[in-house]
């Protein structure tokens, strides 16, 4: 699991986190306390993979990258090119699927959008409206607070089928709530195993053939929370 | 019960476009000059000199367009040439100095000389352009020539965009004809990024099999009975997917526990370009005094610590012998297993970046050499291609996968973190903006038309999966940064411009001068379709 700018996160954000990781009193925990947890925890994990651990099997040789030892200068930009804008001045919001659980999406708002809503609703705060469907049926939606500033966010998708959208919101002074963009819809990932434990016990030889192809010589599993958690449910079910 | 496995080796060979003919040596050629030394070229020798001798075997290779260019290109031709002459200056110094000091490192010093010299016999053997050989290699039907995507772009990120991934795919396609002279059956999805809709663009392009992930099986969305021991045609397309097997793959291509790791094998990154005095090898590295590899390596992996002991080729070649050996065992082993569990014969599917062979691997060329004698040997592995594999017309399982990639954790992690996540923002805007370019200016003529298509070579460039990925891997980041923000910096230079309906002649002689590559690129491409702009 990654992370991105972990100080950004908003405290209920953190909390739930933290709950998934574990952390029995995160209800109880300040914000500098979670975010100190959690950073503890995301660095056991960093220096698990770059110490050898189980997640290092599937580091591969990147044969072709050297170091580069020039600081740049060197590699000058042609006549007009400007430096890249911070933001772009148009209002919309993009999802990528970063994994399994994790969403990652970007957006801006065009200043112009912002005066004018703020001319017409007082301040207002933003929010994220995370919603989940499958065949036009909503399964699952939340709110994520952000701060007016933030620009991005990693977003923790729980649903295992279905496609997930995204809304920028602003949540008027006067309570009213007006959506500003939303984003394209994102499949999310569906497993077949996951979806039908029943079926797990009933299938030893097939599922066995399926993990060895992702099993080395030394009897560990190819790096994938998804694989992972198919494997987790093989070991319940007593199958292999 | 089955009774012979089907074995598809695969290399990629890939390396972004790094030409900088604005300086008389720029440090980041060397990625291609080295590759071409210590892997391309021996790796053509070694699959000629089989195919003379008559060992019956197949395989495919995929070069990318980007990698094509360099190696058609006359001043990197010209500069390889002047590389190979400086290897070769510094191979007889070196075999000399081996000699006066008497430090067991001559044999070596006269076999990295020998190879740089009939390096570059084959070099100009082939015309300085040594896809030709491969070529022949494939018109002798020993190998399958395959495409991947314009500048490797790691697709999944762009599922968004069609117009740029329809993009990537048709100059991939199409660069491939123009290096080839043969319209490609396989497409390497690069860093074996899927989504599911992308079988359908293959499709259009007349694309008939492309790799996937080994998890993308047992991760499907659907139960795939075959298990990743068949080709699986994805959803209803009929383009069939090879999926990697990891079991087997690890076997080479871990860096903690695979054969390259063997202490009796070259040390990769003992090289005297760092460990000698600078006023000898002053010549032989980049100015100011940067030191760099030379090619020129004497030690053994040894072991973790700084203590290295002497190479010894003799050792080392004993132990490559013993891992092709052992390799063997393991498809043997495994094609045992599944013919007695299965009614079908199995197809294993084997992925590798090329330049892991020779290269970051110095004795893996002389283990692809041993596997491939080798199994002609086998009575129950056969050496094959996947449209060899299709061309049996069965019937083909239908597999439902998700979005996928072979990166760490599966999926796009790697292309997506803290340190790349950024480039999206600018890199999708250029996309937009591309489109918005083709369709206020369709078929445009002479100088626009050059502006607008030098716009699409940069878009192109930056959405390279390279540039990313180097982010991620904290390697090369200033140098993948700079080059990000020269390319989206330089489209803003067309957008803004075509915005004014003006042309910035300056900046397109000098980007057409710097970028040269896919000649024949039309920024019509880039015109969004109907379809796409109703998903709006």
């Amino acid at each position: 699991m990654v992370l991105i700018k972990i100080e950004s996160l908003s405290q209920k954000e953190l909390e739930h986190i933290a709950v998934q990781e574990g952390v029995s009193d995160a209800a109880s925990m300040t914000r500098e306390e979670l975010i100190e947890t959690l950073k503890d925890i995301y660095e056991d994990e960093r220096d698990d993979e770059y110490s050898g651990g189980e997640d290092n099997i599937q580091r591969r040789f990147v044969t072709w990258l050297t170091d580069y030892r020039g600081d740049g200068s060197e590699i000058t930009s042609l006549p007009g090119v400007e430096e890249l804008p911070e933001l772009y001045a148009e209002t919309s919001i993009h999802v990528l699927m970063k994994n399994a659980t994790w969403l990652y999406c970007y957006w801006s708002i065009a200043p112009l959008e912002a005066e004018k809503l703020s001319q017409e609703h007082g301040s207002f705060s933003l929010l994220l409206h995370v919603s989940v469907s499958e065949n036009g049926q909503t399964i699952d939606s939340y709110d994520i607070s952000i701060g007016n500033d933030d620009v991005e966010w990693n977003i923790n998708v729980n649903s295992s089928r279905g496609e997930a959208r995204v809304d920028l919101v602003a949540e008027c002074a006067d309570g009213k709530r007006i959506t500003l963009c939303h984003s394209r819809p994102v499949t999310l990932v569906s497993c077949y195993w996951l979806n039908h434990r029943d079926e797990i016990s009933s299938n030893e030889g097939l599922l066995k053939r399926e993990l060895g192809l992702l099993t080395n010589r030394e009897g560990s599993l190819l790096v994938s929370e998804t694989v992972k958690n198919i494997a987790q449910i093989i070991r319940e079910e007593g199958v292999i | 019960m089955g009774t012979k496995a089907s074995v598809n080796l695969i290399l990629h060979a890939h390396l972004p476009y790094v030409r900088h003919l604005e300086y008389p040596k720029f440090l980041e050629e060397d990625w291609l000059f080295e590759s071409l030394c210590e892997t391309y070229i021996p790796l053509l020798r070694m699959l000629e000199k089989l195919a003379d001798e008559g060992v019956c075997y197949r395989l495919s290779i995929c070069f990318s367009p980007t990698l094509c260019t360099m190696l058609t290109d006359g001043p990197l031709q010209e500069r390889f040439l002047g590389y190979l002459s400086s290897r070769i200056e510094l191979g007889e110094k070196e075999v000399e100095r081996c000699r006066k000091e008497d430090n067991g490192c001559l044999e070596m010093a006269q076999r990295y000389l020998d190879n740089y010299l009939s390096c570059q016999d084959c070099y100009e053997a082939n015309g300085r352009n040594i896809l030709n050989g491969f070529i022949r290699l494939q018109e002798r039907g020993i190998i399958e020539l395959i495409a991947t995507a314009a500048t490797h772009c790691y697709l999944p990120l762009y599922k968004d965009y069609e117009s740029a991934v329809k993009a990537q795919i048709e100059i991939g396609i199409k660069s491939h004809i123009s290096f080839f002279h043969s319209a490609p059956k396989g497409f390497w999805l690069p860093e074996c990024g899927y989504y599911p809709g992308l079988e359908k663009i293959l499709g259009e392009y007349g694309v008939r099999w492309c790799q996937i992930p080994a998890h993308s099986i047992i991760t499907a969305r659907n139960k795939i009975l075959s298990a990743g021991y068949q080709p699986v045609r994805l959803y209803d397309s009929a383009i069939a997917g090879f999926p990697r097997d990891w079991s087997i793959t690890n076997l080479v291509w871990s860096d903690t526990t695979g054969y390259p790791c063997d202490p009796d094998y070259r040390e990769f990154y003992r090289d005297i370009g760092y460990d000698l005095d600078m006023d000898y090898i002053r010549p032989y590295i980049h100015e100011p005094d940067v030191r760099v590899f030379t090619g020129y390596k004497y030690l053994a992996i040894t072991g973790s610590d700084e203590c290295k002991r002497l190479y010894d080729p003799a050792a080392a070649a004993k132990k490559v012998a013993l891992h092709a050996d052992n390799f063997l065992y393991h498809l043997r082993r495994k094609t045992l297993s599944l013919c007695a569990e299965t009614s079908t014969d199995p197809v294993l599917n084997l992925c590798f970046d090329a330049e892991l062979f020779g290269h970051r691997w110095y004795e893996g060329i002389d283990f692809l050499r041993l596997v491939l004698t080798g199994g002609v040997r086998e009575e129950r592995i056969e050496f094959t291609t996947p449209s060899h594999i299709l061309a049996s017309g069965s019937a083909l399982e239908r597999a439902e996968l998700n979005e996928c990639s072979w990166g760490r954790g599966g999926y796009s992690d790697s292309w997506l973190d803290s340190q790349n996540s950024w480039i999206y923002r600018h890199i999708h805007q250029a996309i937009e903006r591309m489109e918005e370019l083709a369709e206020r200016f369709p078929a445009q003529k002479s100088l626009r038309c050059r502006f607008l298509n030098q716009a699409a070579r940069e878009v192109l460039l930056a959405m390279a999966s390279d540039w990313p990925y180097i982010l991620h891997d904290k390697t090369s980041v200033i140098y993948a940064e700079k080059r990000l923000r020269n390319h989206l910096g330089s489209f803003n230079v067309v957008y803004a411009n075509m915005c004014k309906n003006s042309v910035h002649t300056e900046w397109l002689v000098r980007a057409e001068k710097r970028n040269a590559i896919f000649p024949d690129i039309d920024y019509n491409l880039f015109h969004p379709t109907e379809k796409e702009k109703t998903a709006d």
